[in-house]
């Protein structure tokens, strides 16, 4: 049982704003203690973040969990799996395909994006150019992300 | 022994990495296991339908195995994975076009497994709300309540995790609970 008199000692250090941030959190056990008992020691004197926390605790009651199988299905196909050589965006393009690429995707974004367009365009096996691994993902471009900056130095190495 | 090995479980992520890239079962069925339900999770935000979610869960895992060695540990692997993961539920909703205006009643659909003996009947009416509701926000709060709330990630890592600002997550989040208590009060009355 908390003894009330120790949570004094914390006083009321955190406003509500930061107390509701980290509620779920708290719920989930991530919380170090001391953060906990800062949490505590508001939660005591506000009965708004107390309500907010049983809302909380409500919620995430309903927290979906992935099937049971799932990971033993994960598992086995990361054993059968063929062994893929990587694409690669390591590439050297030529300024003009590197053009059509990036104003294809552009193209091909909304409609029916194809892996295969992708791959034609490249060359494996080349040095990295313009994207740096900054909008590279796990081998897949970010060219969502790219900045207009980089877009803008592809357009000017194409020339007028 | 002058050694012993720890248990994978009781690893931290940037050692099972390593010990995967090396071919460690265990150490890669660890990640899985430790990972799955964020990402599998998150995707159900996107997808809103736990076969379609549970494939992509499936594809990120598989992806990311392939490309273990382009993890520079920059960011968490969590991070990281949920990267892959959100390319992967894009590339589902674009394959699969104009699905996503079914998404309102597809979140019913989220209930259906969970539907169990009349004893726990209440309960599982309680659960098909909130997740009916949570169905029910905009992609942004949808995805910052879902992981925040139930995963419990940094505001930092959810707006990586969903492309945005660390500010803007937190406003998504607090947004997507109030929207929720709202429509929550509103069914009880």
């Amino acid at each position: 049982m908390t003894n009330h008199g120790d949570m004094d000692q914390f006083g009321d250090r955190l406003d509500c704003g930061a107390v509701r941030d980290r509620i779920p959190v708290r719920l989930l056990g991530l919380l170090t203690r001391v953060e906990s008992d800062e949490m505590v020691a508001h939660l005591a004197r506000c009965e708004a973040c107390r309500e907010e926390e049983e809302f909380v605790r409500r919620l995430q009651c309903a927290a979906c969990e992935p099937p049971m199988h799932l990971a033993p299905r994960i598992l086995a196909a990361a054993r059968t799996r063929p062994v893929r050589r990587r694409r690669g965006w390591l590439l050297a393009l030529p300024a003009a395909a590197a053009v059509v690429l990036a104003l294809g995707i552009g193209v091909f974004w909304n409609g029916e994006a194809s892996q295969e367009f992708w791959t034609l365009a490249l060359e494996p096996e080349a040095t990295m150019r313009w994207y740096g691994n900054d909008w590279v993902v796990a081998d897949e471009p970010q060219f969502h992300a790219l900045p207009d900056e980089i877009l803008r130095q592809i357009l000017v190495e194409l020339g007028p | 022994m002058s050694h012993e090995r720890s248990r994978p479980k009781d690893l931290d992520d940037t050692e099972l990495v390593r010990r995967a890239r090396d071919g460690d079962s265990e150490a890669l069925e660890a990640l899985v296991v430790r990972h799955q339900g964020v990402v599998f999770r998150f995707l159900l935000g996107f997808l809103k339908d736990e076969d379609r979610a549970a494939d992509a869960t499936q594809d990120t895992f598989l992806k990311a195995l392939d490309r273990l060695d382009g993890f520079r540990g920059d960011s968490a692997f969590r991070t990281w994975l949920l990267a892959i993961a959100r390319n992967e539920a894009l590339g589902m909703i674009r394959s699969q076009g104009r699905r996503r205006e079914e998404a309102l009643t597809d979140a019913e659909g989220l209930s259906d497994a969970t539907l169990g003996p009349d004893e726990v009947a209440v309960q599982n009416e309680e659960v098909r709300r909130v997740r009916e509701v949570l169905g029910r926000l905009p992609e942004k709060q949808r995805l910052s309540v879902t992981l925040r709330l139930f995963d419990g990630l940094s505001f930092r890592e959810v707006a990586e995790a969903i492309g945005s600002t660390e500010g803007a997550a937190r406003v998504n989040y607090h947004y997507g609970i109030s929207r929720m208590r709202e429509w929550l009060n509103d069914e009880s009355r």
